[in-house]
């Protein structure tokens, strides 16, 4: 019942990202073509492009026209390359997912052990020292941009020291940096909020409850406070997805990845708006999908209703 | 990036619902303005921030020139003490650059931030303007804009004005209203219902009125903290944009374009790119401290350790009613402090208690008299940091304080349990009952797991619990509040238990739910011989369920006796008073009400004599200076008066 | 001071699958000058009827009538309903006082209200109304989170007074406070009863503090309002089989258990229900206590007509207007 409203809901989404998209090219102050193909174009060349990409015809046309392209794949062509824009995703996408699939990996895997074990180590006020220096490093860790941690990687790692190659895709070493700098700092934030989450959860009712039962410590935080601090916990992870996507972009840049990054930053500095409306298609088609499937494991793992309701 | 992390928090943290509830110390709002300087996070972000507003002041003033002066014999060095961070392609230097820099980053951050932070703001605030058809369509807007991604947001914008430093500004203002809207919305409506809000209405106080007498200056604090941690991110996320060549252009340049002209030379001057990356983590540094500050400003108030606590007055430790043979509990001069911002507060000033095996005892007094903590001292659950101290303290023989986590389970886990006040607490949400009951049954009699679901029903069957077999399979939400606070008990009844303490069980529930717990105490006690403790603030329920009970005032037991001799004469002026104060259903319904004037000392006060002595009827001078030790008055009976009452209350 | 009549009440809350009828045809006289106390458990819709009568809650129908003069809120757009007619203490201490507000402008924004009101006497000075609830005038300088529960509930009084209402409807004003204080409050409610003449409607679900107070008591149980009688009768002389249990169910210093006495709590003692209470979002036929009620087919399998005929339709014709088909 839940999960049916959540996929209606996520219809309702994708629609209205799909025509935000389409009407991208639609909201653009001035002509698309002409600022596409430049001021030396003759108004020929121009009216030539117009009726090649279909943009003379009604608007309603052109919507269906769009529509029925896209189950298909059928994204378009770029403006200024003549390229599918469905092989330039194909070419790029497997390289930025891999990127950010990994760096989100690594996120979950560091921040939730070490938010967790800095809960417990940190509870009702004791350690006060290690607390402040738990909050003041992943504080700063977690201000540090991605471009500039990349950056600055790049000039000790590969420059300095010579470990790790400068840039490009190539064996597993060629991941260490570009995953390190999109990790780091969501990794810190995380591991912040999970160790907040699971402070909170430690002065519940339900964990006196169960330090009266005498439960190992093991069973108290793992079966007890983990999963209820994970709950909170997980709708953050769900938030941190787009903004892995889209660190990934500029971390591209810094690593000269071979992903989709260049051909997001250069659709919009060229205004090739086919290829722009099919990166924000993908990116909010991905997003919005992750964010469903955050929302159905947050309704498995409580059961209360009101949480899932809201 | 920067930005969704941001967002990440945003959205965390009015989950705290810390805002816009009643804050039980009443601090002002103007307070955590103050308090910023005063934590040592936020008085660093302070000093950056001041440091980033004269810089992009001052910068252009006195650097733009050497900014701007081309050196073609300059071109391209590295760091040397003239150009600490380089020269760039047409001989500029590049420090001079970035600190001109400043000010377009700054300008443009603050600016995108004040846009987006008062469209945020409006958006957020309308659906309690407006009428409520009206406010649901808004509530269902910022519910949509919120659906997207502020990255996507901020793209779309980007191409839709075209790029360039003003629509960056306008992109980053666009991603992050909705987020804004959102949270002035929480907050907007956690104060919108509040009582005080309720209240407002009744006496007529127009919509817009209430927003800005009360809405605004309680939902203040948290935007403006909010507001600073973005200025932090706007400073990043422009940057982002300008280093992708998709914000700020040449000839004009900010510190996101000075890195994206640096990088380029990693190789061989690392310091053209590392400075400007310096300074966008520089500035977003500066507002996330400055923010954080002021969120500690308002939470953290250092309190000291009591390492070493002032003397604290307690009654002589008594040996009358020790020697009844092996006692479940026996605890003298029991004492729970905390340390405090005002110094350290001591609750549990001095109990002397015992309770026989089979016994009922009752523990009654207002709140704050220590009671809980009494309760949980004897179990070793004192919250921390409290410190618990005393001359004796024997739970089923063992002092629960020394004992290593494996014995205490062994000891404490298998015989103790505890029912605590508000049932739809205690159980864990999201585990089923009766896995929560067997899992005591695993982990100290090593049952199978089959076997201990098997207990778990049989005992929520002995606690009375309708549908056992079903209501084990549930989840503690799905049960009344009566019918959890049984499987609690319940849950207490899975091992031998030969100590059962119970923390005002019945408070949060109705009369008649109430009647039926406390027979379940009493069957528990009879049927098992099990000793229980009941903490309670109602005279009437202890007096009715115990068969012996402790008044405690202060911290300290003023009265020991039993439930006989209560209802017959005590002879401590304060348990007289309670009993009188007690509301019935037999007195003469139009008498005046007996009262206690005045108040209780706190926790953190000392008094020299007696501890009622300011708000007593019959106090003689020794009652001021000399503090009345506890003294056997009759069998099992004992007061800690100088001048005890005799006969019919 | 003018007399409190409710109409037929009904209030639904929520919408959708999760709706429920909080309160179904509630009818309540308060005359003038008296003191009613409404008791229940929680659930039973007893705060959800103040809140309603004074525009805080919905009112999907029914009508309230200040000396036979309507003034229902929330009809034709009317803002505020009854006005400052209808004055309410809510429960919450806590939350009632603006942690952001001094006492003094908390009292201010009521004394304001009551000047635009007209033929109201002279709006009297915070320090005036915090005397008159028995608080020192230099309260009025301090914000609310240095004060006690008890100091609180005085306030939020003085607040409620400051309008001079016609009605005071008070929630559950004493039931967070310790047993002096408590005391404290109800002499005060007794003390300004006789000075100002107030009519009150004292919501509760103590009935030892309510009978303190009220002239007369109504018992409400699941949105019903099951008997209605002058507070001795009602105490004395119980009618309906659900005031039996809550009236047995109230503890008492004196109903004790001795170590080793017989539990006094067995099957047929009033204070023990069978069953449990009813899920208040299925809608139940006939007599809502039934699936509780110790007299009812529970008890007696022939007494069908509990679980087919509402009892409330002959309830005038019986004594304390008992809705019971069985009142004894």
């Amino acid at each position: 019942m839940f999960a049916a409203r959540r996929f209606a809901r996520l219809v309702v989404l994708l629609s209205i990202l799909v025509t935000a998209s389409f009407g991208l090219m639609h909201l653009v102050p001035g002509d698309p073509v002409r600022a596409a193909l430049g001021p030396e174009a003759t108004a020929a060349q121009v009216a030539q492009r117009t009726s090649e990409l279909g943009l003379d015809r009604p608007l309603p046309d052109q919507f269906l026209d769009y529509l029925s392209g896209l189950p298909a794949g059928d994204l378009g062509t770029s403006l200024v390359s003549g390229q599918r824009v469905g092989d330039i995703v194909v070419a790029g996408l497997p390289n930025t997912l891999t990127l950010a699939g990994l760096a989100f990996l690594v996120v979950v895997a560091v921040a939730v052990p070490v938010g967790l074990l800095a809960a417990i180590h940190t509870r009702g006020d004791r350690h006060r020292r290690g607390a402040l220096a738990f909050t003041s490093g992943t504080g700063l860790l977690a201000v540090v941009p991605e471009f500039v941690l990349a950056a600055g990687l790049v000039a000790t790692f590969a420059v300095g020291l010579r470990l790790v190659p400068v840039a490009g895709a190539g064996g597993p070493d060629s991941y260490v940096l570009p995953v390190l700098s999109l990790a780091a700092a969501p990794a810190a934030m995380l591991a912040r909020i999970v160790r907040a989450e699971a402070l909170r959860e430690l002065g519940q009712d339900y964990v006196r409850t169960a330090r009266a039962k005498r439960l190992p410590a093991r069973l108290l935080y793992v079966r007890h406070v983990l999963p209820n601090a994970l709950t909170s916990a997980l709708t953050i992870c769900g938030m941190l997805i787009p903004g892995l996507v889209m660190g990934t972009v500029l971390v591209e840049k810094v690593f000269a990845w071979p992903g989709l990054g260049s051909a997001i930053t250069e659709s919009v500095l060229q205004k090739d708006y086919p290829v722009a409306q099919a990166m924000v298609l993908l990116l909010g088609a991905l997003v919005l999908t992750s964010n469903l499937v955050v929302d159905l494991v947050l309704a498995r793992l409580d059961p209360r209703p009101a949480l899932t309701e809201a | 990036m920067a930005i969704a992390i941001w967002q990440a928090v945003r959205e965390w943290r009015p989950m705290r619902g810390s805002v816009g509830e009643p804050r039980g110390r009443g601090q002002g709002g103007i307070r955590w303005r103050r308090g910023v300087v005063k934590t040592p996070t936020g008085a660093a972000g302070l000093v950056m921030v001041t440091a980033l507003l004269v810089l992009s002041v001052a910068g252009p003033v006195f650097w733009s020139g050497a900014a701007r002066a081309m050196n073609t014999e300059a071109i391209m060095l590295g760091s040397s003490s003239a150009h600490p961070l380089g020269t760039d392609a047409l001989g500029r230097d590049i420090l001079a650059r970035l600190l001109v820099a400043t000010r377009l980053s700054a300008l443009t951050a603050v600016g995108s931030v004040a846009v987006g932070a008062l469209a945020g703001i409006a958006l957020g605030s309308l659906p309690a303007m407006l009428g409520r058809r009206a406010a649901r369509a808004t509530a269902a807007l910022i519910e949509l804009l919120l659906a997207f991604p502020p990255l996507l947001l901020m793209i779309f914008l980007g191409l839709v004005t075209g790029g360039g430093t003003g629509g960056a500004v306008i992109a980053f203002a666009g991603a992050m209203a909705p987020s804004f809207a959102r949270l002035t919305q929480t907050l907007t409506l956690s104060v919108t219902r509040s009582d005080y809000v309720a209240s407002a209405r009744m006496l007529g106080v127009s919509r817009p009125r209430l927003v800005v007498r009360h809405v605004l200056p309680n939902i203040a604090e948290p935007l403006l903290v909010n507001l600073s941690i973005a200025v932090g991110m706007a400073f990043m996320a422009i940057s982002g944009l300008s280093f992708l060549g998709m914000g700020v252009r040449s000839p004009d340049y900010d510190w996101g374009q000075l890195l994206n002209e640096g990088l380029t030379r990693i190789y061989d001057t690392p310091a053209a790119a590392l400075g400007p990356g310096v300074a966008i983590v520089f500035a977003g540094v500066a507002f996330q401290l400055l923010g954080e500050g002021a969120i500690g400003a308002q939470a953290d108030r250092r309190p000291a350790r009591p390492d070493d606590p002032a003397p604290i007055l307690a009654s002589k430790p008594s040996v009358a009613g020790g020697d009844r043979g092996s006692a479940t509990v026996r605890a003298e001069n029991l004492q729970v402090s905390f340390p405090a911002a005002e110094g350290v507060l001591t609750p549990v000033r001095g109990v002397n208690l015992t309770v026989a095996p089979g016994e009922i005892l009752g523990i009654v007094g207002e709140s704050g008299c220590g009671k809980t903590l009494t309760g949980l001292a004897l179990t070793g659950l004192v919250p921390e940091p409290g410190v618990v101290r005393a001359t004796r303290l024997e739970v089923l023989g063992q002092d629960p304080r020394g004992l290593s986590p494996r014995q205490a389970r062994a000891l404490l886990g298998r015989h103790t349990a505890m029912v605590f006040q508000n049932p739809g607490t205690a159980m864990n949400p999201v585990l089923r009952v009766g896995s929560q009951l067997a899992e005591t049954a695993v982990v100290h009699h090593g049952m199978s797991r089959r076997a201990a679901g098997a207990r778990a029903v049989d005992r929520l069957r002995a606690a009375a619990v309708p549908a056992p077999e079903r209501r084990a399979r549930q989840f503690p939400h799905q049960l009344s509040g009566g019918t959890q606070q049984r499987a609690v008990i319940a849950m207490g009844l899975m091992g031998e238990a030969r100590l059962l303490i119970a923390d005002e069980p019945t408070t949060a529930l109705d009369v008649t739910v109430q009647r039926q717990v406390l027979a379940l105490l009493r069957d528990v006690n009879s049927t098992t011989g099990a000793s229980i403790v009941l903490v309670s603030h109602d005279i009437a329920v202890v007096a009715e369920t115990c068969h012996r009970v402790v008044v405690m005032y202060a911290g300290l037991v003023v009265e020991d006796l039993p439930v006989d001799v209560l209802r017959s004469g005590p002879a401590h002026p304060y348990t007289r008073a309670l009993l009188a104060c007690a509301l019935d259903m037999t007195g003469v319904r139009d008498r005046r009400l007996p009262t206690i004037p005045g108040r209780p000392p706190g926790p953190g006060e000392r008094f020299p004599g007696c501890p009622f002595v300011s708000r007593c009827g019959h106090a003689g001078e020794r009652c001021a200076t000399e503090p009345p030790a506890m003294e056997e008055l009759g069998r099992g009976h004992r007061v800690a008066c100088w001048h005890p009452r005799t006969g019919a209350p | 001071m003018r007399s409190l009549t409710l109409r037929e009440i009904t209030v639904r809350l929520d919408a959708g699958r999760r709706a429920f009828t909080a309160l179904d045809r509630v009818s309540l006289h308060v005359a003038r000058g008296s003191v009613v106390g409404l008791v229940g458990e929680s659930g039973s819709g007893k705060s959800t009827l103040g809140r309603a009568v004074v525009g805080l809650a919905p009112l999907t129908s029914g009508r309230v009538l200040l000396d036979g003069q309507d003034v229902t809120p929330g009809r034709r757009r009317r803002r505020s309903g009854p006005g400052l007619g209808i004055q309410m203490v809510l429960q919450d201490s806590y939350s009632a006082l603006d942690p952001q507000l001094t006492i003094g402008r908390t009292l201010d924004e009521a004394r304001q209200a009551a000047l635009l009101r007209p033929a109201t006497l002279a709006a009297q000075s915070a320090g005036e109304l915090l005397e008159l609830v028995g608080l020192d005038h230099a309260l009025a300088a301090v914000r609310p989170g240095t004060l006690s529960g008890g100091q609180r509930q005085r306030v939020a009084l003085a607040r409620a007074l400051a309008s001079r209402p016609e009605v005071l409807i008070l929630d559950e004003v004493t039931s967070a406070l310790d047993a002096s204080v408590q005391s404290a409050i109800i002499n005060l409610l007794r003390d300004l009863r006789g000075t100002l003449g107030l009519t009150m409607l004292v919501i509760g679900h103590n009935l030892a503090a309510v009978r303190h107070l009220a002239d007369s008591v109504a018992v409400m149980y699941a949105g019903q309002i099951v008997e209605t009688a002058p507070t001795e009768r009602l105490i004395g002389d119980p009618r309906h089989p659900y005031t039996k249990a809550l009236l047995g169910a109230v503890p008492r210093l004196n109903g004790s258990v001795s170590p080793g006495a017989p539990d006094p709590d067995g099957a047929n003692s009033p204070g023990k229900l069978p069953g449990e209470p009813p899920d208040p979002h299925v809608p139940l036929p006939g007599c809502r206590f039934h699936p509780q009620c110790p007299v009812g087919p529970l008890a007696v399998p022939d007494r069908t007509i509990c679980t087919t005929h509402d009892p409330r339709t002959d309830a005038r014709l019986r004594p304390h207007q008992t809705a019971c088909h069985f009142a004894a």
